[in-house]
């Protein structure tokens, strides 16, 4: 495993990013939602610091000092506001037409449950939460601002062989602030593995595959409880980089998700399948330790093959600005 | 168990010369107590007694089928069948299995058990600093209390009878990243695979660094400190 890699080990877990399906026509799709279960990736905060290092036989010794507590907690705050030009992911519908500026606030707390070190291993449990507000700055459809949370308990299994192994299970809901009621409840199982490579010193590459079950509760524009209609397995690979120059980092991403809907008919998600591509570029600058700032744009497109399939396909663009605080202790 | 093992390193038979740059020097017995001193070379054999001597800037790597010694600059190092001495300088061993070796100084002693790669670096006052890099088991001083092998902790070792002196966590990415011992060879450490790890959950570990580093220790009661930079305890 090389050395440089020990900068962005593990953590980045489970992203189950585009999720779900289309709840309703009239509503946000949740397919899209960045939903952030999972801890920070704790041996980046610090990485700058390294003092430079001079060469000796022995090697320079310089002191530190440990948590002495078992549990650690992470915590933050992100705020990001984003032009988008289909925010509702869909196409040839009214509401596709839409093109909105959105600004998204997200709190979130974790904590690290202490480590058990194996010859080959070591294997970190975390739980956390988050709560994220969406508001639609723009096009009047500030009833469509909802409010998303998440909780996620999962385990995290760094190899020695570079590969870092994870199991969890997360929750997740959508509460429309107009309706005063959820709109979207999932629990989402899933197992992933990913490994870093080092290209160079500046560059790396970062592989991740993961697949999981979104066992969900939706409703349509009626408020009726459609209990499995979203229900879904699917598969997630990607692929990015992480240029570093400094307090600078750029990453472009690809990534491709492949969903099967499990709910057979009459549900219109039967026999569904989705292949949704997204590229993604964020050039984050650390300004301290616990702050950054990004720019960030991506664009997805995704294929939808069923025998209902109207207005499911999309194509979307988005570019903006983001701000991170974040603590360890 | 312990016969056991001490057995297995019995096995591991002569030590063979893998790697040099610079010059070193063999000092092997000619018999009547004797000495020749001899060019290391590549494929040079040491025979338990030999003592080799390195240069400035020079390396060496040797090795059985028990472990890996790599060899620093300015050293002097003996082995015999389960004991490894450094009388100057510094040195890396690698354990290929759990073992049973015991580690001297000028004054020094200590007893060790188990799998592990560690740098060994002498000082001053005749001790040592045990520098586990990975691995598991004991260190065992003549006098006092054993302690487990821990990951990134240096413990002093001192005087004679041998006791543990002072032990402090360093940090092992800019061990790594500045050890010869470590880079400066072709081949790449067996167990770079778990030293690796060993920085991964030391990272997850680590609350802060202190802006010195550590030096030689001229006697028992000191230990120099090399300050650096500005207070900034928490990264």
């Amino acid at each position: 495993m090389n050395i440089k890699k020990l900068q962005i080990l593990a953590l980045l877990a489970i992203s189950p990013t585009i999720s779900f399906a289309q709840a309703d026509r009239d509503k946000v799709d949740p397919t899209t939602l960045d939903r952030g279960n999972q801890p920070p990736s704790s041996v980046t905060s610090g990485s700058r610091s390294s003092a430079s290092a001079k060469a000796s036989d022995a090697g320079a010794q310089r002191p530190i000092f440990l948590k002495t507590q078992e549990i650690s907690t992470f915590g933050g705050f992100d705020s990001k506001i984003y032009y988008d030009d289909n925010p509702f992911r869909t196409s040839g519908t009214v509401i596709s037409q839409y093109k909105d500026a959105i600004w998204s606030n997200t709190a979130y707390l974790g904590a690290g449950l202490g480590q058990v070190e194996l010859t080959d291993a070591v294997i970190t449990p975390y739980v956390g939460a988050s709560l994220t507000d969406t508001e639609y700055m723009a096009s009047g459809l500030d009833f469509l601002d909802y409010r998303s949370t998440n909780a996620y308990i999962m385990a995290n299994i760094q190899h020695s062989n570079g590969w870092a192994y994870r199991v969890g299970v997360s929750y997740s809901s959508d509460y429309n602030d107009a309706l005063k009621h959820e709109t979207y409840s999932e629990f989402y199982p899933n197992l992933g593995v990913m490994k870093v490579y080092s290209h160079t010193d500046n560059i790396l590459g970062i592989f991740n595959v993961s697949v999981g079950y979104h066992e969900s509760t939706s409703f349509n524009s009626l408020d009726v409880t459609r209990e499995d209609d979203l229900d879904n397995f699917d598969i997630i690979a990607s692929y990015g980089l992480k240029f570093s120059y400094s307090n600078l980092s750029i990453s472009p991403t690809y990534a491709a998700v492949f969903k099967s809907y499990t709910e057979g008919a009459p549900s219109s998600n039967n026999d569904r399948e989705d292949l949704i591509h997204s590229l993604n570029v964020r050039v984050e600058y650390a300004i301290t330790n616990y702050a950054d700032v990004s720019l960030f744009g991506g664009y997805s497109k995704r294929d939808t093959k069923n025998n209902f399939a109207s207005g499911y396909d999309f194509v979307s663009g988005t570019i903006g600005l983001a701000l991170g605080v974040n603590f360890n202790f | 168990m312990g016969a056991f093992l001490f057995a297995q390193v019995q096995e591991g038979g002569n030590l063979t010369c893998k790697y040099t740059i610079g010059s070193s020097w063999l000092f092997t017995e000619i018999g009547e107590g004797g000495k020749k001193p001899v060019l290391l070379e590549e494929n040079s054999t040491l025979k338990p007694g030999d003592s080799l001597h390195t240069k400035e800037q020079s390396l060496c790597e040797i090795e059985n089928k028990c472990f890996h010694l790599r060899i620093g600059s300015n050293s002097i190092v003996e082995t015999d069948i389960n004991t490894i001495t450094i009388t100057r300088g510094s040195t890396l061993l690698y354990l290929k299995n759990p073992a049973e070796i015991t580690i001297k100084s000028k004054l020094s002693t200590l007893f060790t058990k188990g799998e592990y790669t560690a740098i060994i670096d002498s000082t001053s006052n005749g001790g040592f600093k045990f520098i586990p890099l990975e691995g598991k088991g004991e260190i065992i001083p003549e006098q006092g209390e054993a302690k487990n092998i821990y990951r990134g902790r240096l413990t002093m070792v001192l005087g004679s009878p041998s006791k543990l002196g002072n032990a402090y966590d360093i940090d092992l990415l800019l061990l790594l990243k500045s050890s010869r011992l470590i880079n400066s060879f072709p081949t790449p450490l067996p167990s770079m695979k778990r030293i690796s790890l060993s920085i991964y959950a030391q990272q997850l570990r680590m609350k802060g660094k202190y802006n010195a580093l550590i030096g030689d220790a001229p006697t028992d009661d000191n230990l120099q400190m090399w300050a650096f930079g500005e207070d900034d305890n928490k990264e």
